[in-house]
């Protein structure tokens, strides 16, 4: 009895000093791919301490450190006053036309000896129950339902706002600026209801804003479409249809001296062959070609890297791809309690999360890179198993040690409140925002979305976007 | 019209632009609204821009003479947007403004540019220096003041004095004058401007004296038809073809105004934006050819050269003094060398630039189309060439005693044709017994007995060195056809992208002081090849590439003499290769390049780089470092050699754009420090 009474109160005890260690901040600063494994090992069995209806405070962090990537929990620990208030999930179904082309087509697709993609037509190459853990062929399995994940016909953004941060300090919020309507075109006019943006409440909590860039944005597919059957799944009427899977603009319009940058960059379904990129650049005014292979490169000076675009537009035959499993995650994802149906940031660096959150499961992949130059030892996303979308992200530096976080916001079309009518009855996802800190040096960018969705463009306004002499015609 | 009438139309584009402004100020953007009509559209302008000032601080080999060279401050305001108007007729109807207006400092803050200087301590900045005993007491006895004059090739053989006073006139009475439809003289473009002219930069070289500060300012009309998507831009404009970096084989629609900062600003600023149209129809897809486009470029604008820059400014090139020492130098010198004489003309009397009207307006096309991995772009300028070709309309011999080599051939047979009309007449000279006003093609000069012994190439420009005293120096044009193609591609397994350009310019009317009147025609062969990659160099940035460019630049004249006589171009074939490194750091804040030339004519170069810093979106500083390295490179002079200081016939001359070279030639000795502080809006 005795022993029992000192293993209790040894017991009491233990809990008490686990408690306010897990209370004290950890320093991800000094984590490792070795600290993530420790993670996932500890975390992926691990069952949720919280339910549907709960409002989980500061106090509470502990209960959510399995469910969150070690680096980005540790942002939370930060946030004395968070709130997690735990929603029902949201569980999504892909439009019917994928659902066929999965039934379709999914038995024929195979993986080349170097991984490349055989016999895809449209939808999702793989199902879920073909990735496994331990199998070394789902990573990339994994990899390619990622890259031909369900998007619709292209996402579209009239302005994708990116704000420099710096953690600490205080900041004036910035407001988002329309692109130029040549740039937009007429199809999908801007209501004045849905540009209609509280930036002080979007922009909450602290952190010091430097910059902030106004780019529009759109991504055309031209292949694996399942709503153009008839004409071989390809976009009719387009001479570059078959070798094109999509084409991407980029224009950037604030502040002025980036003002009329744009971008072309044409990705091949031959996943072999290099993208080809082109530039228009105002101060040349020329249209220039431009090499769009170096992937690892930051993005006009933000924390991303070009393939770090939407988690990964990277070609996946550049990495090696390792699936870790599959594993119940805290998120917020396609589900949102804000009006403009977009992110809403809080914490003293003012980035993270401020909304509802959800247990969604979620395939967890590591990507390594195969060039050993390249600046990341390997990364690790978490995507979705409904929507094969990226939730978290964490990339780890050449020498192992975590560099960099993300984390990422999905709508779901049908939901959307703004801008219906290039959202409703996509059953699709499209991204809403990505905010992304360098944990080694406290600074990152915020990406959000203003006016955004999934558009049915007419392929003469594809054409025409995709025409390289319209890059001619920018200017400032 | 040339340089008619500017104070009506600057009123008329002043009382525009209070009218634009009144516009702006009265409404505001309504974002999220799309209104129709004219005024609607107009609330929804876009209003961009930046002021700045850019201050260089040039000297001496970086070791001496340390002074401020330019103290500039510029605005502009670009309006854009859409009009929502016409929609029956046009997919989109746009529009863009750009305002420029710019005050230059330094004629108020240092007295070595502009109106002149009080002390002759004080040095001409650069390659030019107060004027030396013997020009100083030419110009006195004339009645000039030396202090409003400069001397440049004051390193080489012949020291001409050229103007510093702007809005000089030039005007001795009863010369022989070109006379611009206001009846004033005009020496050639730009240099009769005024100091006002400079200080606000409405300057004729720039085309910006009638519209000024209106650079740009041009509709864009889309429809379509034709079974394609077609393009109008009209107004002022610049059209830029081609895919070279710093060289200009297809980039020939606008000039370009070296006057303003030489070759190290972007030509995005430096380029004369022209009155134009442009139509293009897009083809789509022909075929295996993709993007396919073709246009036409049609420029109605009054003919503007390029711009060498008035003789009073920090930044006038050796041609531009050269241009304003000859103009100057007809009056000084024909009183000078036949006292008594009013119709002799010792040098540029007479400027043919075309006439402002529809016959000689310049016309082009372009064609664009993506072929498997190369893009490729087809182009035809046929315009008059935008650099005048100096040569003789009459010259001067020398005839008296110690001259009779001059006149006749081994075998003592005249080569001169009868005195009267092309064959002059006979006078007296302050250098003895002269032929004046002969038409040099009248004149057998390679058979001079003078020349026997001289080689048979040099012949003709010796036959003008050692028995010429001048003449009437006209700039002539010619409408000549450039035909270019240029192609790139990218290379996936390098990473390398492919820049190649080449030009082919025909019956081109170049200078050539081997010429008894110093015009020849030529083709011209130009061409690039670029190499561009971006690079990671990781122990130097990380996360960051490097841009990394190189090009090697060749120009081929087939049918000139080229070199120490002949072309002023330096050599038949010249080539120059050029670098270009650009990083960031500190997230893109931080923009860094270098650039370097290094041209094997004139083994000379320029090494350059920059650094900005992006403290907001609204403010930046920019530091900047240009180096001209190389020494002046001599040239015949042809009949000037009479004034040489030791008797050769060669000094450093500007007889055109050639001796540009890499820079280096150009403008060694005048290196800098410059800066820029900007707030974008």
């Amino acid at each position: 009895m005795k022993r029992l009474a000192f293993a209790s109160v040894f017991a009491a005890c233990s809990m008490l000093l686990g408690q306010s260690a897990a209370l004290a901040q950890d320093d991800p600063t000094t984590y490792t791919r070795e600290s993530f494994t420790q993670w996932l090992n500890v975390s992926k069995a691990a069952k949720p301490d919280f339910k549907v209806g709960d409002t989980l405070g500061h106090a509470d962090l502990e209960k959510i450190r399995p469910f969150l990537f070690p680096g980005y929990f540790e942002q939370y620990q930060k946030w004395t006053d968070v709130k997690f208030e735990i929603v029902e999930t949201n569980h999504v179904t892909p439009h019917q036309m994928v659902l066929d082309c999965n039934e379709k087509f999914q038995k024929q697709v195979t993986l080349a000896e170097d991984g490349g993609l055989q016999n895809y037509v449209c939808g999702y190459p793989f199902s879920n129950e073909d990735i496994k853990e331990g199998d070394p062929q789902s990573g990339m399995k994994a990899a390619w339902n990622y890259d031909k994940r369900w998007y619709w016909r292209g996402y579209f953004v009239n302005n994708a706002l990116t704000t420099w941060l710096r953690f600490g300090g205080e900041h004036t919020s910035p407001e988002p600026e329309q692109p130029p309507e040549g740039w937009r075109g007429d199809e999908y006019p801007i209501k004045a209801e849905d540009w209609n943006y509280d930036t002080e409440k979007i922009y909450g909590g602290g952190g010091r804003f430097e910059r902030s860039l106004g780019t529009f944005y759109h991504r055309a597919y031209y292949s694996h479409l399942p709503m153009f059957p008839d004409s071989n799944y390809q976009l009719p009427d387009v001479a570059d249809a078959a070798e094109v899977y999509w084409k991407e603009f980029t224009g950037f319009f604030s502040p002025y001296d980036v003002r009329g940058t744009a971008f072309i960059v044409a990705r091949y379904d031959d996943p072999h062959r290099g993208d080809d990129g082109w530039a228009y650049v105002p101060s040349l005014r020329r249209v220039r070609r431009i090499s769009a292979e170096v992937k690892s490169d930051s993005l006009m000076g933000t924390e991303h890297t070009l393939e770090d675009f939407y988690g990964f537009s990277g070609r996946p035959l550049e990495w090696n791809w390792n699936f870790l499993g599959w594993k119940d995650m805290l998120a917020v994802h396609i589900k949102t309690k804000w009006e403009d149906d977009g992110v809403r940031y809080g914490g003293p660096d003012g980035w993270l999360n401020d909304d509802v959150w959800q247990l969604r499961r979620m395939a967890i992949v590591e990507r390594t890179p195969k060039d050993p130059r390249h600046p990341y030892s390997s990364a690790i996303q978490v995507v979705d198993e409904e929507t094969w979308e990226t939730w978290l992200h964490i990339a780890f530096d050449r020498k192992g040690k975590l560099w960099k976080v993300w984390q990422w916001g999905y709508a779901w079309s049908d939901d959307a409140k703004r801008y219906t009518d290039m959202n409703h009855g996509r059953s699709a996802v499209h991204w809403k925002n990505v905010d992304t800190v360098d944990i080694q040096n406290g600074r990152g960018n915020l990406w959000r979305e203003y006016g955004g969705g999934l558009p049915d463009f007419s392929v003469d306004f594809i054409n025409r976007l995709y025409d390289l002499n319209r890059l001619t015609e920018l200017h400032r | 019209m040339q340089g008619g009438s500017r104070s009506k139309l600057s009123r008329h584009w002043m009382s525009l632009i209070v009218t634009g402004v009144c516009v702006m100020l009265v409404t505001s953007p309504a974002w999220g609204q799309k209104k129709e009509g004219l005024f609607n559209s107009l609330q929804d302008m876009s209003i961009h821009g930046y002021v700045d000032n850019f201050t260089i601080l040039r000297n001496d080999t970086f070791a001496r003479d340390y002074h401020v060279a330019s103290s500039r401050y510029r605005a502009s305001v670009q309006l854009s947007g859409s009009l929502r108007v016409l929609k029956d007729y046009f997919k989109r109807f746009e529009y863009f403004i750009e305002l420029r207006p710019e005050y230059e400092s330094i004629y108020d803050i240092s007295d070595r540019f502009g109106t002149g200087r009080d002390s002759d301590t004080i040095a001409v900045s650069g390659r030019t220096r107060y004027p030396g005993a013997g020009n100083r007491g030419l110009l006195e006895a004339f009645g000039y003041d030396p202090h409003q004059f400069g001397e440049f090739w004051p390193g080489a053989n012949a020291a001409f004095p050229y103007n510093l006073k702007p809005g000089s006139s030039y005007s001795v009475p009863g010369r022989r004058r070109d006379l611009d439809s206001r009846r004033n003289d005009r020496a050639y473009f730009g240099l009769d401007q005024s100091q006002n002219d400079l200080r606000w930069g409405m300057l004729r070289d720039t085309n910006f004296d009638l519209y000024y500060p209106v650079r740009e300012a041009y509709f864009d009309f889309f429809w379509d038809s034709f079974g394609g998507r077609n393009w109008l831009r009209i107004g002022k404009q610049q059209h830029v073809w081609g895919k070279a970096d710093f060289f200009r084989l297809q980039d020939i629609v606008n000039p370009v105004n070296f006057g303003d900062h030489f070759f190290i600003d972007l030509f995005d600023d430096t380029r004369i934006p022209m009155w134009s149209a442009l139509f293009e129809h897009r083809f789509g897809t022909v075929g295996p050819l993709r993007d396919v486009a073709g246009s036409i470029v049609w420029v109605f604008d009054r003919y503007t050269s390029l711009g060498f820059g008035n003789s009073a400014q920090p930044w006038s090139i050796g041609f531009g003094r050269t241009l304003d020492a000859f103009a100057f130098g007809n009056d000084l010198f024909g009183q000078a060398l036949f006292p008594g004489r009013d119709d002799v003309n010792m040098a540029l009397y007479k400027n043919r630039a075309p006439a402002w009207n529809l016959k000689n307006s310049g016309i082009g096309m372009r064609w664009e189309a993506t072929l498997g991995n190369f893009r490729l772009q087809l182009t035809d300028w046929f315009a008059f060439q935008d650099v005048a070709a100096f040569g003789w309309d009459r010259i001067n011999v020398l005839t008296g005693e110690g001259f009779e080599g001059c006149l006749a051939d081994s075998a003592g047979s005249s080569i001169f044709p009868a005195v009267g009309g092309e064959g002059g007449e006979t006078v007296m000279s302050a250098f003895g017994e002269a032929r004046i006003n002969v038409k040099p093609k009248k004149i057998r000069m390679r058979d001079a007995a003078i020349v026997a012994n001289v080689p048979k190439k040099l012949k003709r420009a010796r036959y003008a060195n050692l028995c010429g005293l001048g003449g009437s120096l006209t700039a002539k044009y010619r409408k000549q056809n450039t035909l270019g193609l240029s192609v790139d591609w990218f290379e996936p397994y390098t990473g390398l992208v492919f820049r190649s350009e080449a030009s082919w310019t025909a019956n081109a009317l170049v200078t050539d002081t081997t010429k008894s009147d110093l015009f020849a025609d030529t083709s011209i062969y130009r061409w690039v090849l670029g190499i561009d990659r971006p690079t990671f160099i990781r122990f130097l940035n990380p996360t960051r590439s490097f841009f990394l460019s190189l090009q090697a630049f060749g120009t081929h004249l087939t049918d000139v003499n080229a070199g120490r006589f002949g072309n002023p171009n330096g050599a038949n074939d010249n080539f120059i290769f050029t670098f270009f490194v650009q990083n960031h750091y500190f997230r893109d804040q931080l923009v860094y390049l270098l650039f370097g030339a290094f041209g094997t004519t004139g083994v000379d170069g320029t090494l350059g780089g920059n650094a900005e810093y992006l403290l907001t979106n609204n403010w930046s500083i920019q530091l900047g470092i240009t180096a001209f390295l190389g020494s002046t490179r001599e040239h015949d002079l042809t009949t000037f050699a009479r004034f040489t200081a030791d008797g050769r016939p060669v000094s450093e001359t500007g007889f055109g754009i050639g001796h540009m070279q890499a820079g280096g030639s150009e403008r060694n000795g005048m290196n800098e420090f410059w800066s820029r502080i900007r707030y974008r809006f």
